[in-house]
């Protein structure tokens, strides 16, 4: 079931006289359930296609369909609500809000919604998290991989259509890295999470299903290196 | 240009509304600082100016100094050649009716009299040696006789004596009790006549001839001494105590209560303590206001701080780099400040220009505009202080931090011990979870919360404290005219020993009545008892009156008053204050039509005053006394047995020009025609001499003033013409001027007050773009956004306005101690009511609007650039 389609997309940066084209005409789909790497030097455009798919930034062509949903036909509010629903942004500077606890920070988009998370529910994610005893806490009194997860946790609170990482790991040791990307593929193998990863790490980008390579705005690659999902 | 400069200017150009907003703060407290020290200044300098002008050079005079004491004073003193004028001897004028001048006081001047000492010559020349005088130009008016240019005269000249002491120049008259003594004649040639409005250069009990001091003056008579200071800011206070040792007959002018640091001068103290006060708001309003500005430009740079700190940058260089901020916008701010204060000063004066000369100018000179160096360096110190001092805190708060905390902006959330804070149900109900995450964002970051509720609340304590001041000096100069519209313009007295008053009044009000320009005319003579009481019968008086009565007894009996205690001897009778007023025919028939009496049987007319007034001016109500009063008693002069006035009419209505209805302390004002005086003339003692209180129709009273002047010079001088109409204008041009100038102070006090709020809000919301975003990226809506922002505008409102509005109260409070301390300057608590209101409406309606406007436009931002760029 696809879950995700680009047509078309441009995304330009204009400084002075030049024109910059980040996302230059790109088009693909993505499955439900697919884990997709979307790999690329710096300046590529990666994190800006990603951004684009998570509806944080706007087009300036192309269309993008999340769940059968024209993202940039909705107005701004119609456009909030989905984000909170259907998509889960994952950044590499984490971006908790400083005065909400743990809990608070991961139960984020429910109340929003006003809705409460089950506590049953919450504890279950914060054990998924290994978050134990820090459900209390502020940002400041935990590790960067401890942020990370609460982000993380955040991101699959709702069961999003979509999750999308930027860097998930930019910030993080190598040990730390592993078991944040290990969550997420747990979360992706085991709720059929459809992920899509932004890194420049060869081995995170190997443990996908998918890699897309992106150099200069465009597609310059797009591999399917597990074929799980054909 | 040091890599810190180049980062420093990079802020201020990236920054462009935040270094605007403190630019702009600048200039405003620069423009303030220069407003009101220029303006001080400026009067001061014109003052200084016109009293030289008008009243001479010179700072002191010394009456009465013998020939060593003279030596003494150039010994001990820092003074040199000081002018004087050496007695000669005094001349007895030969009066048909004793005057309050019986004597002309023969005057040698020295060589440098006329330096500055301020006459002018009306016809003939200065004397030219010791036997030519000139005499005062009113002196030819007196009865003796008209005096003519190039008269020979020979005069007796000799002393008054007191009991065998020679009186002299500081001595007033003292009428049978003293003598002439005749010591030698000399003959005089009249060569002028001369007028002086200088202090002090005539004695009260002589016109003073002058002649000029030779071979032949006999120099161990007695000298008066006229002293110019050469260094008067310094020297003023130590000459004066000096001279204070030496002689009793020691006065200072108004140039050196201008001139010299004389504290105890009530005027210079006044002048001080207001703009002492000014300056006092201003600056906390400026700091207040760059302040909050440099503290946000610190958090801002906190982590751009923390970077260069991890590279090397040690926290002297960092201050440095604020302070080189501190001082690009003090130079711009004073410089554009100066500029705009003195510019608006000038524009002030010059529209204002006539009222100030009216009240200052009498030469003629126009008010001038000055400004002194002293003056422009403190008007720039102050404002670079406050610069300074504004920048210096935020910065050393801000170099506290660890640069890895900086760099991670962990900061501004502090932990606290309680780890839960559960938001108020009230909270949550109305504003769900937006009220929810609002109000733990004041939990957690108390101290950014408290710098803006501090600000909004210093912007709140500024405006209202500004207008209470403002209002303040209106009444201090308001309670002098706080009189009835309809009160007289000029009033004639007449005073000699054979109490020939009623007979000259007359005259005059005769000789006046045909002159067009006056409205109305009033002739009253105030008689009293004895002691000042009248009795009456205490069944008469009501006890409400009574009981206030005895209330108040022992504060009255302190002050002398003992109105409605009860008579020595006489339990049926109270002692009731009051005046007897015997008026022209005219004028008490306007009273009978006032209060519709037909039939006037020579009844005595009672009037309860309303109103009286108190030493400051204030009105104060009246308790009714009594419905009627059937006889008033009297204690005669002579007579033990006290007289009655039985026929009496209580009247409501007291028109009069002379201002009768306040009655000063009176419970009652007793009214009767001059044709009954004669009849109580043994038994009750004056109290005013005969009046004639003058009234000019609307437009023409200078023009009447000046026919009464010249009226009154060709007579004799034993009348006496007071100007009033000149008094309350002048103290209503300077109720003018200082609404202007409280106007221009409060819309830019309030403007200081409105961009700081703005720049608080504005800054608030900047610094939490990034929060916003993240919220934005996780599904916040904008309506969400919006109604957690009108949660946080509550908060601020409530918090600020609630420390803001009764902070500025107790100030309030203080200022009016302080006010009514030094001077009695002001009489009652003003409470500020409707600035209260006005500053309680601006600040709900700015911040709501101010977040609102500000979280909308951040709402249309990027969500992922916006995050981005904070990141870093």
């Amino acid at each position: 079931m696809e879950i995700l389609r680009v047509e078309n997309l441009v995304k330009e940066y204009k400084t002075g006289e030049n024109v910059v084209k980040a996302v230059d005409n790109v088009s693909f789909t993505v499955q439900k359930g697919e884990f997709v790497a979307i790999i690329g030097a710096s300046g590529s455009g990666k994190s800006t296609l990603l951004h684009l798919i998570g509806g944080v930034d706007k087009p300036d062509g192309g269309k993008i369909y999340v769940d059968g949903v024209d993202l940039y036909s909705q107005n701004n509010e119609k456009l909030a609500i989905f984000r909170r629903r259907e998509i889960g942004l994952i950044y590499q500077f984490y971006n908790l809000i400083p005065v909400l606890t743990v809990s608070e920070n991961i139960t984020l988009p429910l109340l929003m919604d006003n809705r409460k998370s089950p506590k049953a529910e919450l504890e279950k994610m914060i054990e998924m998290l290994d978050l134990q005893g820090k459900e209390n806490q502020l940002p400041n009194q935990l590790s960067g991989g401890q942020q990370q997860r609460v982000a993380i946790g955040r991101c699959l609170i709702t069961s999003p259509a979509i999750v999308l990482a930027d860097e998930p790991t930019g910030n993080l040791d190598s040990k730390t890295s592993s078991g944040i990307i290990n969550l997420l593929k747990t979360s992706n193998r085991k709720f059929n999470q459809t992920l899509i990863i932004v890194t420049h790490d060869k081995n995170i980008a190997e443990q996908a299903d998918r890699i897309i390579e992106i150099s200069d705005g465009k597609i310059l690659r797009d591999e399917v290196i597990k074929n799980e999902y054909i | 240009m040091n890599i810190f400069k180049k980062l420093t200017l990079k802020e201020l150009k990236l920054n462009k509304k935040r270094t605007a907003a403190t630019i702009i703060g600048v200039i405003l407290s620069a423009a303030l600082f220069t407003a009101v020290i220029s303006f001080i200044s400026s009067t001061l300098f014109n003052m200084e100016k016109e009293v030289r002008k008008t009243s001479g050079n010179y700072h002191i005079t010394v009456s009465d100094v013998t020939k060593s004491d003279f030596d003494k004073i150039l010994k001990e003193t820092e003074i040199e050649n000081p002018n004087y004028l050496l007695h000669v001897g005094y001349v007895p004028l030969n009066l048909t009716n004793k005057s309050a001048k019986p004597y002309l006081s023969i005057e040698s001047m020295d060589n440098n009299f006329r330096e500055n000492i301020v006459f002018s010559i009306i016809s003939g020349r200065m004397p030219r040696n010791s036997s030519e005088l000139i005499l005062p130009s009113n002196f030819k008016n007196d009865d003796m006789g008209n005096y003519k240019l190039n008269d020979v005269v020979k005069f007796d000249i000799g002393e008054r004596k007191f009991n065998n002491d020679i009186l002299g120049q500081g001595h007033q008259f003292f009428g049978n009790d003293e003598k002439f003594e005749k010591k030698f004649q000399k003959e005089y040639k009249i060569v002028g006549f001369y007028t002086s409005e200088s202090y002090g250069l005539f004695s009260g009990a002589a016109y003073t001839a002058l002649t000029i001091e030779d071979a032949e003056t006999n120099k161990d008579n007695t000298y008066k001494l006229f002293i110019s200071l050469s260094k008067p800011l310094t020297q003023g206070g130590k000459v004066y105590s000096k001279l204070f040792r030496i002689s009793d007959f020691v006065d200072k002018t108004l140039l050196f209560d201008i001139e010299c640091i004389a504290l105890n001068s009530s005027f210079k103290k006044s002048l001080y303590l207001l703009a002492l006060i000014f300056i006092i708001i201003i600056f906390v309003g400026s700091v207040s206001l760059i302040y909050n500005s440099f503290s946000i430009s610190v958090a801002q740079r906190t982590k751009e701080f923390g970077m260069l700190a991890s590279i090397g940058a040690t926290r002297k260089q960092l201050f440095k780099s604020v302070l080189f901020e501190a001082n690009i916008i003090s130079i711009v701010g004073m410089i554009f400040g100066f500029a705009l204060g003195c510019v608006g000063i000038g524009v002030t004066l010059w529209k204002t220009g006539d009222i100030f000369n009216s009240l200052l100018m009498m030469s003629g000179d126009k008010f001038v505009f000055h400004i002194s160096w002293p003056v422009l360096v403190l008007a720039i110190l102050l404002t670079y202080i406050t610069v300074v001092v504004s920048a210096s805190i935020p910065i050393i708060k801000g170099t506290k931090v660890a640069p890895i905390t900086a760099i991670k902006e962990n900061n501004f959330v502090k932990i606290k011990k309680k780890k839960n804070y559960k938001t108020p149900k009230l909270v949550s109900k109305i504003f769900g979870f937006e009220g929810t995450l609002s109000h733990k964002y004041y939990k957690r970051s108390k101290n950014q919360y408290r710098t803006t509720i501090i600000a909004i609340s210093m912007s709140v304590i500024l405006f209202v404290c500004s207008n209470s001041f403002v209002t303040y000096l209106n009444n201090i100069f308001s309670s002098q005219v706080a009189m009835s519209p309809d009160i007289f313009d000029y009033f004639i007295t007449y005073i000699d020993e054979n109490e020939t008053g009623e007979k000259h009044i007359l005259e005059m009000a005769d000789k006046i009545a045909n002159n067009e320009k006056i409205s109305q005319t009033e002739i009253v003579y105030e008689m009293g008892t004895e002691f000042g009481y009248f009795e009456a019968d205490k069944k008469e008086i009501l006890p409400k009156a009574l009981n206030e009565a005895k209330k108040t007894a022992e504060i009255r009996a302190e002050a002398g008053d003992i109105s409605l205690t009860p008579v020595k001897d006489n339990n049926d009778r109270l002692y009731l204050s009051g005046s007897v007023f015997f008026m022209d025919e005219a004028s008490f028939k306007n009273i009978l039509k006032a209060n519709n009496i037909k039939n006037y049987g020579n009844e005595a007319l009672i009037y309860l005053p309303k109103y009286s007034m108190d030493s400051k001016g204030k009105k104060i109500a009246n308790e009714e006394l009594t419905k009627k009063l059937t006889h008033i008693y009297y204690s005669a002069q002579k007579t033990k047995e006290p007289k009655k006035i039985e026929n009496t009419i209580m009247i409501k209505e007291l028109p009069s020009i002379s201002n009768l209805e306040y009655g000063s302390s009176n419970n009652i004002t007793i009214c009767l025609p001059l044709s009954q005086a004669p009849k109580y003339r043994s038994s009750l003692v004056l109290q005013n001499p005969h009046t004639l209180f003058i009234k000019a129709k609307d437009g023409q009273e200078k023009q009447l003033g000046q026919d009464l002047d010249k009226i009154i010079e060709k007579e004799n001088s034993n009348y006496h013409l007071i100007n009033f109409y000149e008094q309350i204008e002048l103290i209503k041009g300077a109720i003018f001027v200082l609404k202007v100038f409280s106007y221009g102070f409060t819309i830019l006090i309030s403007l200081i007050s409105l961009a700081n709020l703005f720049n608080v809000i504005y800054t608030n919301v900047m610094l939490r773009q990034k929060d916003l975003a993240v919220l934005r990226s996780v599904g916040m809506t904008e309506k969400s956004i919006k109604k957690s922002t009108i949660y946080e505008a509550l908060n601020y409102s409530v918090r600020s306005l609630f420390w803001g509005v009764s902070l500025s109260m107790g100030l309030n409070y203080l200022m009016f101690m302080a006010l009514n301390k030094a001077n009695d300057m002001v009489s009652s608590f003003y409470v500020p009511k409707f600035p209260v209101i006005f500053a309680i409406t601006s600040v709900v309606l700015l911040i709501f609007i101010t977040m609102l406007y500000f979280i909308k436009q951040t709402s249309k931002q990027n969500i992922i650039e916006t995050i981005r760029n904070q990141n870093v």
